[in-house]
């Protein structure tokens, strides 16, 4: 299931709260920048189309701010899905640096193991 | 550019946002006419002025005053609006000795701004959670001197403190949010400074149910109210040093009747967001920490309509953590916080009208 999808404009949309469903003139109304022609509509993918709404050339531009290389020469929908794989790999990448921080001790651990190792240096030698 | 929201509703001309007299973070704001800003932490160094009293007015047209300050230099405090008055709870503070205390101080400022104290918090404490309605406004939980407590505070509409029951859990960090029939008191961590999920509710008469749990236990999540809907977003659902922390995009929402559902795309970015916040038109969660995100990810701001539809206007000017937020009748606006580029506190103040644009200090 894709994360976005480009509103048709023809479509119902069904939310979390208020009426749960609005059809594609109530939406407009609503949102009276849907109902211009050549601004494409940014949906959330799935049942629940209206949990979030952008105007498709806003989330390219914060996208691109963002670090993402986007080709708006490709269609919109197509565009909308290298933005998943552009939020895919940010989180890979931001997990991967997770994974290593927690696998590299942090300045305080560090200091408590190297305190550990002197307190078991000061402790006498057993015989002595 | 964000002229597509640009339904009319306000003009949108140029609006100059006057920065806090005093960078900070950790403050707390409330607000429905005046938006009040109190207290927080102005050094992340500890001592005795690691912290500040200021409080701070933001009118209806964005003019910047200075109050009578709180009796303390405090953080870790909780605030909110009840009544005309908008009230500040307790936190944590270093005394003359120089030692670590907890306030149970209980502040309010009238809407002509006169300062006056309240019946005290039956235990002082920081960390609590805290939310009203035009019933009652609850303080609960929090970090006492002798540890954790379950304890509930609450002030009636006429400023009359009582002691309600008591939370299922006792915890701190928890979240306040609420409607108009409901106070909830979400998450937190518990006496073994574990995670918990549980939702305590409490009711116009302060009667004590307990509500369908967070889809994730969490602490440090942000609570706001748009309509008769609750919104419990984002907050910390794994602890260690900051790089090892993990965070949460979740947004759980409550209805008029306390049926829970999770938000289906919930925040834009998992992290610690600001101080909720309850417009008008919108609940509004911006900027906040998330472990090595780019400064970008950390300045967005997420706001959510009366049909909990996401929207994302512009970022905040810069990415902070421990921000505050409140807002008034035509403004959403964020307060100070922690640079998340390293360079301190921040005076810095971002405001949204209602059509989610955005202006900022300079």
């Amino acid at each position: 299931m894709n994360r976005y999808q480009i509103w048709d404009k023809e479509s119902p949309v069904y939310t979390h709260g208020g009426k749960g469903m609005y059809t594609a003139e109530e939406w407009k109304t609503m949102h009276p920048w849907t109902a211009i022609d050549g601004v494409n509509v940014v949906l959330a993918g799935g049942v629940i189309n209206g949990a979030l709404i952008e105007n498709y050339a806003d989330m390219v531009a914060r996208y691109r701010q963002a670090g993402a290389v986007l080709d708006t020469a490709k269609a919109p929908a197509d565009v909308l899905i290298d933005i998943e794989v552009f939020e895919d790999a940010q989180a890979a990448a931001q997990l991967a640096a997770a994974q290593e921080a927690a696998n590299t001790p942090s300045a305080d651990e560090r200091i408590a193991a190297a305190l550990e190792l002197q307190n078991m240096l000061a402790l006498p030698t057993e015989g002595a | 550019m964000r002229a597509s929201r640009r339904i009319p509703l306000l003009t949108a001309s140029g609006l100059m946002v006057p920065a806090l007299a005093v960078a900070r973070a950790k403050a707390i704001a409330v607000g429905v006419t005046n938006i009040l800003v109190a207290g927080g932490a102005t050094t992340d160094v500890p001592g005795d002025s690691d912290t500040t009293a200021a409080v701070e007015c933001y009118t209806e047209k964005i003019v910047r005053s200075t109050l009578i300050p709180l009796s303390h230099s405090v953080t870790d405090h909780r605030g909110a609006f009840l009544s005309g008055y908008g009230i500040f709870f307790g936190g944590s503070y270093y005394d003359e000795n120089h030692t670590y205390t907890v306030s149970a101080s209980s502040e309010a400022y009238s809407e002509l701004l006169a300062h006056s104290n309240l019946t005290p918090l039956s235990v002082a404490r920081g960390r609590m959670a805290s939310v009203s309605n035009n019933s009652h406004a609850i303080v609960a939980g929090g970090s006492s001197n002798a540890g954790i407590v379950a304890t509930v505070d609450a002030y009636s509409s006429s400023l009359v403190r009582s002691t309600a029951t008591a939370l299922s859990v006792a915890r701190y960090i928890a979240t306040g949010a609420g409607n108009a029939s409901y106070l909830l008191i979400c998450g937190g961590k518990n006496t073994s400074d574990l995670l918990v999920a549980t939702v305590d509710a409490y009711s116009n008469t302060l009667t004590r149910s307990t509500a369908t749990a967070l889809a994730e236990a969490r602490a440090e999540a942000s609570g706001a109210r748009i309509g008769e809907s609750i919104l419990v977003a984002g907050g910390v659902r794994g602890y260690g040093i900051p790089e090892k922390m993990i965070l949460s995009n979740a947004v759980d929402i409550y209805d008029a009747t306390l049926t829970h559902a999770q938000h289906s795309v919930g925040l834009s970015v998992a992290r610690r967001p600001a101080q909720g916040i309850s417009g008008q038109l919108h609940a509004v969660f911006g900027g906040g920490y998330k472990p090595l995100g780019t400064l970008e990810e950390q300045a967005c701001v997420d706001a959510f309509d009366a049909t909990l539809t996401r929207h994302n206007p512009t970022n905040m000017r810069s990415a902070r953590d421990y921000v505050a937020g409140g807002a008034n009748s035509n403004y959403m606006m964020l307060f100070g916080g922690e640079m998340l580029d390293g360079s301190g506190y921040s005076n810095a103040v971002d405001v949204y009208n209602l059509n989610l644009e955005h202006f900022a200090t300079a």
